[in-house]
């Protein structure tokens, strides 16, 4: 399912794409066979052929230093980038590798762009990856990498998101962690945290309330969501390191839906019936500086930021069912997202790359997730199938999009690349839902500069 | 002559009808208390008798098992419908003839859409069976409201027939 979803932008980063892989046959370790992979569809993904990230043999075939964690580099880094939505593993084609003209030649002919190697020093405990374009011979990227022996898949993911960055503008989301929601005792829901990769689930909240909705601060340092005191919907917010919360607000009525404004961490917008129905504001996160944003007496909730700050889309039924609208900031010019005929729409979601929008759409019964170009336009369904499809958000690369997903009998959190592809599975058991991906993880914990 | 003689018959009169009086009297007096002797012989002795505490208000008492009957609604509304108003007549009835209770009206919706959208259509929903019994008759000040959305669903499975149970408001009382 070819998708044009990251349309100009990417055509002009990656019309290069090439990529190729090249696998030392006559090295000590079995390799996987890599067979030449062509997308579908197009060249649009850009090739990159993974070359070294051994461990390193003395002259006698003694393996010097830890050889497993440098394997898991590698294994983790070719899947890191094969999913990331920019990239794509090829293998060196087999009737090439006889072909005059060098490595670098038959790399090319097999149509990859990019060459990526990387070689461990001190003893094991770094590898120093090299990047290099295939057709200017040019080392685009050299950065040594700490290996942690206990979490090596954490150095592969810094090593993928440097790339993923380079090529695709935003940093990579794949060393990051989503948020979610899931029962622990049997009435209330808490926060859970689970790495983007599966891995460290780990409960967050201990609140013994309701509560619902959360998201990210731009800092990643907090997250706020909304939770039932014994009258209300109430805002609150909970710092990711300490499990502190404070309130927001104490309004009546129910308060639902905050998120963070993306170029102001001290405002959130969300939906209140503190005037009677639901409306949109923003305030400040002490809950002050309140402002009020939409004035319809219909239901008006869900607010979600552009990356630029500059406009809000949200879920209203004023037209009589739910559907996406569009606003300024400082709540002018309403208007629907799409034309869509007989629409039910809901949960919308900006992309940190500001050029589409995702949002689940009413099928019969169930819920299936659609994105859209803020103007509209290109409204593409990228689900389908049995289970309803709920909660989208958007990577902080704005490559992949992580939802919640009945298709297995229960609610549980799935991640799909931005074209509806490559879906998997990220959490296990049952009743876990409402996810929010953070802000990418800078790396410098891994990178041996550290200079960004 | 003449006039002395009805006095004097007046004066006999007089006298005798004041002792027909008095004897008669003392006949009452002596005859109550041995009617009240025979009547108290049965009873126990002495000690003031014990008056059964009545009720400060004039309403019944609430029974035990007093419970209120849960609306159902269809999908994505929070219109009341006609199969529902013998359910909700019966609610107010109730309200109506235990005028101490009190009660908190929780609205709920199936799993699909978003949790905060859910939330909102169960306030929804619980705001209409409120109107409904304000319109009643029944006291504002009696009722509250809430709502949980999706998130205390009656039934947990994702069938039709699991959504329809969780489309609700139920009634909980809050105070006898």
């Amino acid at each position: 399912m070819a998708q044009k979803s990251i349309a100009q932008k990417k055509n002009s980063f990656y019309l290069l794409s090439l990529l190729i892989i090249f696998i030392f046959a006559g090295k000590a370790f079995a390799q996987p066979e890599v067979h030449l992979s062509i997308r579908a569809g197009g060249s649009d993904y850009v090739g990159v052929n993974i070359d070294g990230f051994e461990a390193v043999q003395d002259t006698s075939g003694v393996f010097t230093g830890d050889s497993v964690p440098i394997l898991a580099v590698r294994n983790t880094l070719a899947n890191d980038l094969d999913q990331s939505g920019i990239f794509k593993i090829i293998a060196l084609h087999d009737s090439l590798k006889s072909q005059t003209g060098g490595l670098f030649a038959q790399l090319r002919n097999s149509g990859a762009k990019y060459y990526l190697f990387g070689k461990t020093s001190n003893n094991g405990t770094t590898v120093n990856v090299n990047l290099v374009d295939l057709k200017t011979a040019l080392t685009i990227l050299g950065e040594e990498y700490i290996i942690h022996k206990d979490r090596p898949w954490h150095t592969a993911h810094v090593i993928a998101d440097d790339l993923i960055e380079l090529f695709g503008g935003l940093r990579g989301s794949t060393a990051s962690q989503i948020a979610y929601m899931t029962p622990y005792k049997a009435k209330n829901n808490e926060i859970f945290l689970i790495d983007a990769d599966g891995r460290g689930n780990r409960q967050l909240s201990y609140s013994n309330s309701l509560s619902i909705s959360p998201n990210w601060s731009p800092d990643g340092k907090n997250l706020v969501f909304s939770t039932l005191t014994e009258e209300n919907w109430v805002l609150r917010t909970i710092n990711v390191s300490t499990g502190r919360t404070q309130d927001i607000s104490d309004w009546p009525g129910q308060s639902l839906s905050p998120s963070f404004s993306p170029v102001n961490p001290d405002i959130i917008a969300f939906s209140a019936s503190r005037d009677g129905n639901n409306e949109i504001y923003t305030c400040r996160t002490d809950g002050k500086n309140l402002r009020r944003l939409t004035n319809h007496y219909k239901l008006d909730l869900s607010p979600t930021w552009s990356p630029d700050g500059k406009k809000i889309a949200f879920t209203s039924d004023r037209s009589g069912q739910p559907m996406i609208y569009v606003m300024n900031s400082d709540g002018s010019g309403v208007h629907r997202l799409t034309d869509r005929l007989n629409a039910y729409e809901g949960s919308p979601c900006w992309s940190p790359r500001g050029d589409r929008l995702v949002f689940v759409v009413l099928f019969d019964r169930s819920f299936d997730i659609a994105t859209a170009s803020p103007s509209g336009d290109d409204t593409v369904i990228l689900t389908s199938g049995p289970g309803s499809k709920e909660n989208p958000r958007w990577s902080p690369d704005g490559l992949k999009i992580v939802y919640t997903s009945t298709v297995g009998g229960s609610k549980n959190l799935y991640i799909m690349n931005s074209d509806g592809s490559n879906v998997r599975l990220l959490t296990k058991g049952i009743n876990n839902f409402s996810p929010a991906w953070a802000p990418a993880s800078s790396g410098n914990d891994t990178r041996v500069s550290s200079r960004r | 002559m003449f006039k002395s003689k009805v006095l004097m018959i007046f004066a006999l009169g007089l006298a005798v009808s004041l002792v027909g009086l008095t004897g008669c009297s003392s006949k009452k007096k002596t005859t109550e208390p041995v009617k009240q002797e025979t009547k108290t012989q049965t009873q126990r002795p002495s000690a003031p008798a014990v008056v059964p505490k009545a009720p400060e208000r004039t309403e019944e008492s609430v029974p035990r098992d007093l419970a209120f009957t849960t609306i159902y609604f269809d999908f994505d509304k929070s219109d009341l419908k006609s199969d529902q108003r013998a359910a909700l007549s019966k609610n107010a009835q109730l309200l109506s003839r235990y005028k101490s209770v009190k009660i908190r009206v929780e609205g709920h919706c199936d799993e699909r859409g978003t949790e905060e959208y859910n939330i909102a259509l169960g306030q929804r929903r619980a705001d209409a069976v409120v109107n409904y019994l304000t319109n009643y008759g029944i006291s504002s000040s009696r009722i509250r409201s809430i709502s949980y959305g999706e998130m205390r669903p009656s039934d947990s499975g994702h069938s039709d027939g699991a959504w329809a149970k969780n489309r609700r408001a139920e009634i909980s009382i809050t105070a006898r």
